[in-house]
């Protein structure tokens, strides 16, 4: 098996409400992670377009759109957790030996169907993603004891971050404890500032067999000026789905679960444990979503992660998370992916840099009431 | 023209007629969930049961202030042999700290803006 390397990754401003067309809303990332990194398009071999839209073929549209003419050309739909799928079938593509390099990209718009898995009848009437939110959170307190101010810190920590990422949708804002405290209840015990928001946005990556690192590096310096490869290598990954309805997802959310089975996993083929991760970026779409991936992720033992929200051990959700940034359903995992990358080559666009640099990073992402899983482990 | 349904033809359907019923598996003897023609456990034929007076379990419950302001609606988490349902319990004057654990049955199903809704009811022994 090829090692796969991420060498590029841009992510665009998130926000709700323009009339801007899917595909074009897709350039915004895609082009200019091409002119950033001068990376040859006769050269890619795969366009992946992450998406729960209904557009109809998307990924050739776009391709077309940029001037690739690729091998492999498909979109990849799992609602919130199709960006990193989509990684995972490019990485699989390229280690394989199918292709050399392939070009990732999540696009969303605010109204996508991904809001709601209709198919869920095991919902009933309560078919919106916050009933099983407040589900969850409800369980987590009465089971382990989480507290309503650990569990509130998740949002303040996230905005807070958010404010440095200049294309967050919740850039603007800030909250303390006390106003998270006290934001509308939409469903008990769930606030409103718990949540995040569906938008619109794009993020693009791109990816090479490692091994052609110099072969492709060469390409482009002699073409042109001011542009370069920086090359991380994703060392681990984990995908799991255990079921798709909520009567299914909770009594295995809080048993073994997708997420904690892909994180094990994604350990076992990095060859790391949790002990060894710098930076991570945590699916919070809801905030007991975060206190639930520390665990998964195995940073404390199941029924802890309330404990592990004051932390400053591992660096987490930098560029302000789901809460913080917004949540494009098939955009997400990529720009959980593209702020690891550009962590670990110390070049994020989000100005909260670290003090120290980070060598190991993990994007933990979810899909339907985590009844799918992944985790990539990518390293410097 | 293929004219037989399945089961999750005839759950909806059913649903839509205020029939309350569950996949039943008769091999593992179990109620299985999704509504499809195979047990996910054994792979052999489910039937649809009729569960309008089966009783289950009120695992949890919640307020749903987004949809509704109203206290006497109170979302519930049923367990009812292996499947966990979202429903709703109507009930004046609830206390509810006291309803976990309580044993109920569908009142009422069908359909509210295109979606499938389970009405329960407190069975008092």
């Amino acid at each position: 098996m090829r090692k796969v390397s991420v060498v590029g990754g841009v992510t665009s401003e998130f926000r709700k409400g323009t009339d801007i067309d899917i595909a074009h809303i897709a350039l915004e990332s895609a082009v200019k992670l091409l002119k950033d990194t001068g990376f040859p398009r006769n050269l890619i071999d795969a366009v992946i377009v992450s998406s729960c839209s209904s557009d109809q073929y998307l990924s050739s549209v776009i391709s077309e759109m940029i001037g690739v003419t690729p091998k492999i050309s498909h979109r990849i739909d799992n609602l919130c957790n199709s960006g990193t799928n989509a990684i995972i079938s490019a990485f699989s593509y390229i280690s394989s030996g199918l292709c050399d390099s392939a070009l990732i990209i999540g696009v969303e718009k605010s109204n996508t169907s991904g809001k709601i898995f209709s198919n869920d009848f095991s919902r009933g009437q309560y078919s919106l993603p916050i009933f099983w939110g407040a589900i969850y959170k409800k369980i987590h307190m009465k089971r382990y004891g989480s507290t309503e101010e650990q569990i509130c810190q998740i949002p303040v920590n996230n905005y807070l971050k958010a404010k440095n990422n200049k294309n967050a949708f919740n850039r603007s804002k800030s909250v303390n404890l006390e106003q998270v405290l006290n934001s509308r209840v939409l469903v008990e015990p769930l606030r409103l500032l718990e949540c995040c928001s569906i938008c619109e946005g794009s993020s693009s990556i791109l990816l090479i067999a490692d091994e052609k690192f110099p072969f492709f590096k060469s390409k482009i310096t002699s073409n042109k000026r001011n542009c370069e490869l920086i090359p991380v290598l994703i060392k681990g990954i984990g995908q799991q789905t255990n079921c798709a309805s909520f009567s299914n997802a909770i009594t295995d959310i809080f048993a073994q679960g997708s997420a904690r089975m892909a994180a094990q996993q994604a350990y076992k083929m990095a060859r790391i444990s949790p002990k060894d991760v710098d930076i991570a970026e945590i699916h919070d779409a809801f905030s007991i979503l975060e206190i639930l991936g520390y665990e998964d992720l195995g940073f404390v033992n199941k029924g802890d992660g309330g404990t592990f929200v004051y932390q400053n051990k591992i660096s987490i959700n930098l560029r302000g998370g789901i809460i913080g940034c917004g949540h494009p359903i098939g955009v997400t995992g990529i720009a959980q992916a593209v702020e690891i990358y550009e962590q670990l080559i110390g070049k994020s666009s989000n100005t909260l840099k670290l003090n120290r640099s980070p060598h190991v990073g993990v994007v933990h992402n979810l899909a339907a009431a985590g009844t799918s899983g992944t985790v990539l482990i990518m390293e410097s | 023209m293929h004219t037989k349904k399945n089961n999750h033809q005839k759950f909806i359907e059913y649903i839509g007629k205020g029939r309350f019923v569950l996949p039943y598996c008769k091999e593992c003897r179990k109620t299985i969930w999704p509504p499809t023609d195979n047990c996910r456990v054994c792979l052999n034929n489910l039937s649809l049961k009729n569960y309008k007076n089966k009783q289950g379990k009120i695992l949890e419950f919640f307020l749903d202030k987004y949809n509704n302001n109203n206290a006497n609606i109170i979302m519930i988490l049923v367990k009812l042999d292996e499947v966990i349902l979202i429903g709703s319990l109507h009930q004046d004057n609830t206390n509810r700290e006291n309803i976990e654990g309580k044993k109920v049955r569908i009142k009422k199903c069908g359909f509210i803006d295109k979606k499938i809704f389970y009405q329960f009811e407190i069975v008092n022994n």
